[in-house]
């Protein structure tokens, strides 16, 4: 390619023509067109942040569980029961004798009308401190509790965020009681 | 466009290549992000999912919606519904019969295998009463979907 410089109007294929335009395109129609979409989009992407809460049903086993020599660590399952006067949580274990157990749940009434989900996150945060390798609360809401307050409460079971802002695990897995009715054989649970 | 204080006019042309610029970027990026949502879902005019500190990406799975008036496996309408109860469909020990029968017909269809199989994408109204909820997911595991994925919106 030769270094000789060109003139004016002279283009890469040869001159073209001897005058020059200064050329401005109006962007203002084309900006107005994005910033519409813009707007449009971002309202749509925050109301498409869904997550997902897992959540299972009780399952029933009709064979007797293998018996296992392995000593394992003391866990307990917690029942949290949602009615018209507040929560009620109770503790059961297979290892642990139900006299010790007796203390660590009880009733936590609603405050203004609600429930109050900071506490119940303390109670359930006590009983995580002691027996470390708890995972399961059942959940028993009423029948007339709408699914945002059960929502809420499985959310103040599952982690100590209203709490504490270092946010541990409490009980993961969470169970919501009241809907299996048969068992595995087909027999109708009492 | 007229400047004061003087006599003469001047003619402003901003410059607004940079910011087409910026906005550009910023709308290629949210429409990928707006096309590689994992689950794609629908929700009625009036339904409002509640909120919820989990974190959890959503996954593709059998649909259930439970909106204010109707209750549908993914975009079929299964029954109507008013003030939480279904109306006009056979219900028996809690069970709602169309819905047992629809889920059935699913699986049947779909004929997924694998821990994906027995999981289902439950889409409903924060106000729906835990009575309506439970029936629809004791009638989910009777069908053979007994682990569901409640959907809600991130706090």
């Amino acid at each position: 390619m030769s270094d000789k410089p060109r003139g004016i109007g002279a283009g890469l294929f040869g001159k073209e023509s001897g005058t020059s335009y200064e050329v401005y395109l109006n962007l203002t129609p084309l900006m107005d067109v994005m910033s519409n979409l813009l707007f449009f989009l971002l309202a749509s992407f925050g109301a498409t942040m869904v997550a997902i809460m897992p959540t299972t049903v009780p399952t029933v086993s009709s064979g007797e569980s293998a018996p296992n020599d392995d000593k394992k660590e003391d866990a307990v399952n917690v029942t949290m029961r949602a009615d018209a006067s507040g929560i009620t949580l109770k503790c059961e274990s297979d290892t642990i004798a139900p006299d010790l157990l007796k203390d660590m749940g009880g009733k936590i009434p609603r405050v203004g009308g609600q429930y109050d989900y900071k506490q119940i996150t303390t109670v359930l945060n006590n009983i995580k401190q002691k027996y470390r390798a708890s995972k399961s609360v059942v959940v028993v809401p009423d029948d007339n509790v709408p699914y945002e307050v059960v929502v809420k409460l499985l959310d103040a079971a599952r982690d100590t965020r209203l709490i504490d802002t270092r946010n541990a695990i409490l009980f993961p897995d969470v169970v919501l009681s009241g809907i299996a009715t048969h068992d595995a054989e087909g027999n109708l649970l009492k | 466009m007229s400047g004061g204080g003087g006599d003469g006019e001047y003619d402003v042309n901003i410059n607004l290549t940079a910011l087409l610029d910026i906005l550009t970027n910023l709308l290629f990026f949210l429409m990928v992000g707006f096309m590689s949502s994992k689950a794609s879902m629908e929700l009625d005019g009036g339904m409002q999912l509640p909120t919820s500190t989990a974190q959890l990406e959503p996954k593709k799975a059998v649909q259930v919606t439970v909106a204010r008036k109707e209750l549908r496996v993914e975009k079929e309408v299964i029954a109507n519904l008013r003030d939480g109860k279904v109306v006009a469909a056979k219900t028996q020990e809690g069970k709602i019969e169309p819905l047992l029968q629809r889920l059935q017909q699913v699986r049947k269809d779909k004929n997924v295998t694998g821990p994906e199989a027995d999981i289902l994408f439950v889409l409903c109204d924060k106000d729906t009463p835990y009575g309506l909820l439970r029936r629809v997911m004791m009638t989910a595991a009777e069908a053979g979907y007994p682990k569901f994925r409640m959907a809600v919106l991130m706090q």
